[in-house]
């Protein structure tokens, strides 16, 4: 009994230090579940389309499937019980030559998104570090 | 100061749009001498916000004053497609202390800094390594007949730097999170405001920030010198600040810093405000 309380104090103290996530909610749920998701991405589309820096990109995008598609991939990239059923990401931005410029611009109408969902800074910051990784996988296809 | 802000307006149309290509506050401030950075240090950061194919310009206006002494510095940068970084700065000591004490002449010791910086590679947000930049720093004394009292050899010398910062964006407490780390080749002393020998060190210099929300940074810094004169002890410097970054157009920082020993005056402590301005 003793020993199993030594090591959950063991383990609580190497969290604090180590994997202060571990045992809160995934990333997933911290976003507000599918729901949260689906806010999030609509105040995407939004924005993107209100943007005239990159809007030209999204002119003829058939936004119900593009938001299918990235609740799907957020939701999987936050953990989520999701099935992700779009193309690869260099694949779904072939062609379009992609700047550092423009995926920071696009990193500002998600941030600008993100905010309007009302989505605490912590939380932002989980989501956008995980979708910054992709980067080189996006710009210049 | 005046002149400064004119020359802002001439370099403003030079951009010829505001340069939005990079992550709010991802230019650092202009420090002291000029280069982006902190405010005692250089970051591998290129001043402003260029992206590709962008222009940059900035202007700012800062003061540490210790009681004994204040640093005052006007500095000007153009940041260039996120690959390279112009600046120049006019750093003026007033040296309070020293003229009471009948020690030194009624008057300021001005040294200007013409630096340059160019970003190897890397990036400073995105991808694993963090971003790298090499910087060169040419610095004149103005003031060369009171310098050389101070027992400096020259009146003008260089530095030359290499540094690597990273931001994390999910950092401590999942905040966004900066960590810069400078090595210097320097013979200046004081900055360049005591002058400048004939011996070069090398020197190490370090930031740690924090964004709290994307407008507000608050951050420590430490920057190694050289301790060469005879005459007058020279310490490192170092500093803690609160940044607030309200847009890409206006930047304010407010610090503590510790400056050391200046020309004999031991515990130069005082207040550091940089107020910085982008068109
Ligand atoms: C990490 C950031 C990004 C993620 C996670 C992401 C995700 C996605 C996803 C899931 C799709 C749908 C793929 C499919 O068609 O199967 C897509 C398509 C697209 N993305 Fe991105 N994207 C990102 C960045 C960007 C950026 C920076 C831009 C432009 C500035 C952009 C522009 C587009 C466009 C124009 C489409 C095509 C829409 C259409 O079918 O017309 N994306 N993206």
């Amino acid at each position: 009994m003793s020993i199993r309380i030594g090591l959950l104090l063991a383990a609580a103290g190497g969290c604090l230090g180590a994997c202060a996530t571990l045992p809160q909610a995934s990333l997933h749920q911290q976003l507000g579940g599918a729901d949260g998701i689906a806010r999030l991405v609509a105040a995407t589309i939004v924005e993107v389309h209100g943007d005239p820096r990159i809007s030209e990109l999204f002119a003829e995008t058939d936004d119900a499937y593009f938001r299918a598609r990235l609740e799907e991939f957020i939701c999987q990239i936050a953990d989520g019980d999701c099935d992700y059923a779009g193309l690869p990401m260099p694949d779904a931005h072939s062609g379009m030559d992609i700047s550092e410029r423009e995926f920071n611009y696009f990193v500002e109408d998600f941030e600008r998104a993100m905010n309007t969902s009302r989505l605490p800074l912590a939380v932002q910051n989980r989501l956008l570090a995980r979708l910054a990784r992709l980067r080189d996988e996006i710009i210049r296809q | 100061m005046r002149v400064g802000w004119a020359w802002l307006l001439l370099l403003s149309s030079l951009a010829a749009a505001a340069a939005d290509g990079r992550l709010l506050g991802s230019g650092g401030l202009l420090s002291v001498e000029g280069s982006a950075g902190g405010g005692l240090v250089p970051w591998a950061v290129i001043a402003g916000h260029s992206g590709q194919g962008q222009w940059d310009a900035l202007a700012s206006a800062s003061v540490v004053d210790s009681g004994d002494f204040d640093l005052r510095t006007g500095a000007l940068a153009l940041g260039w497609n996120n690959r390279m970084e112009l600046s120049f700065a006019r750093m003026s000591l007033g040296l309070d202390a020293l003229v009471q004490a009948n020690r030194f002449p009624d008057k300021r010791l001005d040294t200007d800094v013409i630096g340059a910086k160019l970003r190897l590679g890397g990036d400073l947000v995105y991808g694993r390594a963090p971003q790298f930049a090499a910087g060169l720093q040419w610095r004149r004394s103005r003031d060369a007949d009171l310098a050389s009292l101070a027992g400096a050899d020259n009146d003008r010398g260089y530095d030359v730097y290499l540094s690597a910062s990273k931001l994390w964006i999910d950092g401590i407490a999942s905040r966004r999170t900066l960590a810069s780390l400078t090595l210097r080749s320097t013979d200046a002393n004081q900055l360049g405001l005591a002058g400048f020998s004939d011996q070069r060190s090398i020197t190490l210099e370090s930031s740690l920030a924090v964004f709290l929300d994307p407008n507000w940074l608050v951050g420590i810094e430490y920057r190694g010198k050289p301790d060469r004169l005879a005459s007058a002890r020279e310490d490192a410097w170092s500093d803690v600040f609160l940044a607030w970054l309200p847009s890409r157009h206006w930047h304010l920082a407010l610090g503590y810093a510790d400056l050391g020993s200046i020309g004999g005056f031991p515990g130069q402590r005082g207040y550091y405000l940089s107020v910085q301005g982008s068109p």
